[in-house]
């Protein structure tokens, strides 16, 4: 349900939103790879990833802005013995990762006279996380806030005065909370930009 | 008004549609079988060497709720001797039946399939209770014997849900630490060192529900090595 919901803000954001002077708005397709606890749990590719993203220009060569995403990773887990509290358990399991990270970032551009701008950044923020596990018509559900941080790299095409074209390599990692794991993956984002 | 505004948005609906699209795995039937079993790490097994096995199943239902939904009882045949001879693979001497009333076994395994979607583990036990024949093990008791008040044992519960109609149960019941009282109070003492369950959706031909049942009872013991004598 909860994606549904920001789904919706979203595409209510991009109805009402304008551009501003000096602030472009972003969306990303965010094809990811995971890592570490989040591949201990989903580990495969996953194409289904996406993010939104406000950046505020302070100057040619700086901006600050706001990022909210979601990436979902899958993994079928062939028939196997495992362990739940007491209770062995033999059966199929089907994994999925739901994340949903919340980022402030900071972006420093290297431009130049080209069209093409390479930029390194930083988000700091939150996650909320959610873990999976159906087995047979059984669903066990985790879920946690972690605080997140997700640097990145990438480069900005110049299109034209309206709009950017947008590639970016960007790490995302949930600090371990609890009994919950650290989550990460490394995402290739491919997106369009509005000036 | 900016026209690619629109453009953007489209592709924003694009994207909603890429993630709503099958985002689960589309599991079978088979995929959704699942065995449990749990026992009691303070039991030491090795002092557990005959069995005795009621050559029938209960089947528990939940006539109040009117929820209650038909199981195919054909298989029962092949639920217990694969039970049976699971234990008998595994070293274990049966007791076939009560001599002079009396049944002398170890464990006794009990047979259950859900007839009823149970949420509430309790209500399981609670008809359980009913059935059983306490007279073979505790002849003092009159026959029918009614206890008058439910029984509360610790048992597990599956997270989130409850276990579902077509469940079968293996319980076992250590026979040498029972104690029922003579009176009403709550001092029932009811050892279960080790349950066993399976589940699965109940679909398809009998064949192909022989074939699952025979897995998931099979796997029911081979993931309990410390039944093995």
């Amino acid at each position: 349900m909860k994606k549904y919901i920001i789904i919706s803000l979203i595409l209510l954001a991009t109805t009402t939103l304008k551009a501003q002077e000096g602030t472009s708005i972003f969306i990303n397709y965010l094809p990811s790879m995971p890592m570490g606890g989040t591949a201990d749990f989903s580990d495969n590719i996953s194409p289904r990833g996406i993010d939104f993203e406000v950046e505020r220009f302070l100057s040619e060569d700086l901006s600050v802005g706001f990022n909210i995403a979601w990436n979902l990773f899958r993994e079928k887990i062939p028939e196997e013995t495992f362990y739940h509290n007491d209770l062995t358990i033999t059966a199929v399991q089907f994994h999925y990762t739901n994340i949903f990270p919340v980022h402030v970032n900071v972006k420093k551009y290297f431009s130049g006279q080209s069209d093409y701008i390479p930029y390194a950044g930083f988000g700091l923020g939150t996650s909320y996380n959610e873990t999976r596990n159906d087995v047979g018509i059984f669903t066990l559900t985790e879920d946690k806030w972690l605080f997140n941080l997700a640097p990145e790299i990438g480069m900005l095409y110049d299109m034209n005065y309206k709009a950017w074209l947008s590639v970016k390599l960007k790490y995302n990692y949930g600090f371990k909370a609890g009994d919950f794991p650290s989550q990460s993956y490394l995402s290739l984002g491919l997106g369009i930009g509005l000036k | 008004m900016n026209r690619k505004y629109p453009i953007f948005a489209l592709l924003l609906l694009a994207s909603a549609l890429l993630f709503s699209c099958h985002p689960d795995y589309d599991a079978t039937v088979e995929e959704l079988d699942v065995a449990i079993t749990q026992y009691d790490e303070e039991q030491d097994f090795s002092q557990l060497q005959t069995f005795y096995l009621e050559d029938s199943i209960v089947y528990i239902n939940d006539e109040e709720a009117g929820s209650s939904v038909n199981v195919n009882h054909s298989q029962n045949d092949l639920i217990i001797s694969l039970v049976r001879q699971n234990f008998l693979d595994m070293g274990w001497t049966e007791v076939t039946g009560p001599t002079d009333g009396q049944i002398d076994a170890d464990v006794s395994i009990m047979l259950s399939v859900l007839e009823t979607d149970v949420n509430n583990y309790y209500y399981y036990w609670w008809d359980w209770w009913y059935w059983y024949p306490w007279d073979w093990w505790f002849p003092w008791y009159d026959d029918p014997w009614y206890p008058g008040y439910p029984v509360w044992p610790i048992f597990p519960t599956y997270p989130a849900q409850g276990y579902t109609v077509g469940t079968l149960f293996i319980d076992m019941l250590n026979m040498n630490e029972v104690e029922i009282p003579s009176d009403d109070d709550s001092s029932f003492k009811l050892p279960m060192p080790w349950q066993g369950a399976a589940m699965g959706i109940l679909a398809g031909s009998d064949t192909f529900l022989q074939q699952r049942l025979t897995n998931e009872i099979n796997q029911v013991f081979e993931q309990s090595p410390y039944l093995l004598k």
